[in-house]
């Protein structure tokens, strides 16, 4: 732009702004072009969100810990998002963030186990999430899965 | 050379955070401290301070603080040929100065489970983002998804302004105020580049414009 600045006591000053025009026009053709880019990502996007209501998802897990055992089994056994696999991750999470105070039963954890299934998803790694909750757990729990936690 | 540490107490006590040649003669001192007998009090005090100016030997001897011993990996990053390596003698002041990778044993799943609402998370989420590229999957027919999708893909470039600013931004703020605004500053710019143009459309004008514009390019 030194170039520019030159012009400006020239008594063409009309020429300073042509020349800004001109220079301007090849940044601001691929500033259109990004934009146009993103615009259509976004809007797929949108598509995406509203399908698999991501935005709902993100809501509950904001404050994952205030839902019950009863609240979670609901959510699971309602059919709102087609995705099962969102499903098994708000589990997951649900699960990660609440199990050390949760006593979760066999029962419980069975009904939790059907219902992920119901909708579809692949709970194959659902032992392992048990076994990072409580690594020293008995394989043979007695009753529930937190009280046989033996340190 | 790349220092693997399990243990958080050597790293704090080690002089290698320090640089091996610049000023930091503070933390040398602290180090020598935690030599033992041995190497401390051979000739007494002028030889201990002397000691302290050469690189630390707690390099030339296993470590005593470290649970495991530290593993040295090489520049090229054969780790396994780097364990067996003996490790080299640390006999000048130009060591070359090593980063600290410390490994944490445990594992946190949340945060790559939780679904997150920033712009680059979503595309990663719903959309398929690979090296740069994102794959967007349009259906031909919306009424009739059996037609089949329409695969795009666009590529986020260095100097892409918006996903360096959006990226990550949460979703909502990105959509209802970083694409208007954005918007808005594009046709600004070409508004007020069109006037510019429209008023100067003098012959005289144009014939300044045109060596300009060659010596720019």
């Amino acid at each position: 732009m030194t170039s520019i600045d030159d012009l400006q006591n020239d008594p063409g000053v009309q020429a300073q702004h042509l020349k800004t025009a001109v220079t301007l026009l090849p940044e601001l053709q691929a500033r259109k072009a990004i934009l146009d880019m993103h615009m259509s990502v976004l809007g797929a996007l949108i598509k995406g969100i509203q399908n698999r209501s991501l935005d709902s998802y993100f809501e509950l897990e904001q404050n994952i810990t205030k839902q019950t055992k009863q609240q979670m089994l609901a959510l699971l056994k309602e059919a709102k998002g087609d995705e099962a696999i969102d499903k098994l991750r708000l589990f997951i999470i649900w699960f990660l963030s609440l199990a050390p105070e949760q006593d979760v039963t066999r029962a419980e954890w069975t009904q939790f186990e059907e219902a992920l299934t119901a909708s579809g998803a692949d709970i194959s790694c659902i032992p392992y999430i048990k076994q990072y909750v409580y690594p020293f757990l008995n394989p043979n729990p007695p009753r529930s899965l937190a009280s046989s936690i033996s340190y | 050379m790349v220092f693997l540490v399990s243990s958080s107490a050597w790293v704090s006590e080690s002089p290698l955070l320090g640089s091996a040649d610049g000023p930091n003669l503070s933390t040398r001192r602290n180090s020598h401290h935690t030599l033992p007998q041995g190497c401390r009090g051979r000739g007494g005090c002028a030889e201990a301070r002397q000691e302290v100016e050469r690189p630390h030997p707690q390099f030339q001897r296993q470590p005593v603080l470290l649970e495991q011993p530290a593993v040295l990996i090489p520049r090229d990053g054969n780790v396994a040929a780097g364990v067996d390596r003996p490790r080299p003698q640390c006999t000048s002041t130009r060591w070359p100065r090593g980063s600290v990778v410390a490994n944490e044993k445990q594992v946190d799943l949340t945060p790559m489970l939780s679904h997150s609402i920033t712009y680059q998370s979503l595309v990663h989420d719903v959309l398929d983002m690979k090296l740069n590229r994102i794959t967007v999957e349009t259906p031909v027919d919306e009424s009739n998804p059996a037609k089949g999708v329409t695969k795009k893909a666009y590529d986020v470039s260095a100097n892409d302004f918006f996903w360096q600013k959006n990226a990550g931004v949460p979703f909502p703020e990105v959509a209802g105020k970083a694409i208007p605004s954005s918007l808005a500053m594009r046709h600004g710019g070409l508004l007020t580049s069109k006037q510019r143009t429209s008023t100067s459309s003098s012959p005289n004008t144009r014939t300044t414009r045109r060596p300009s514009r060659q010596g720019r390019a």
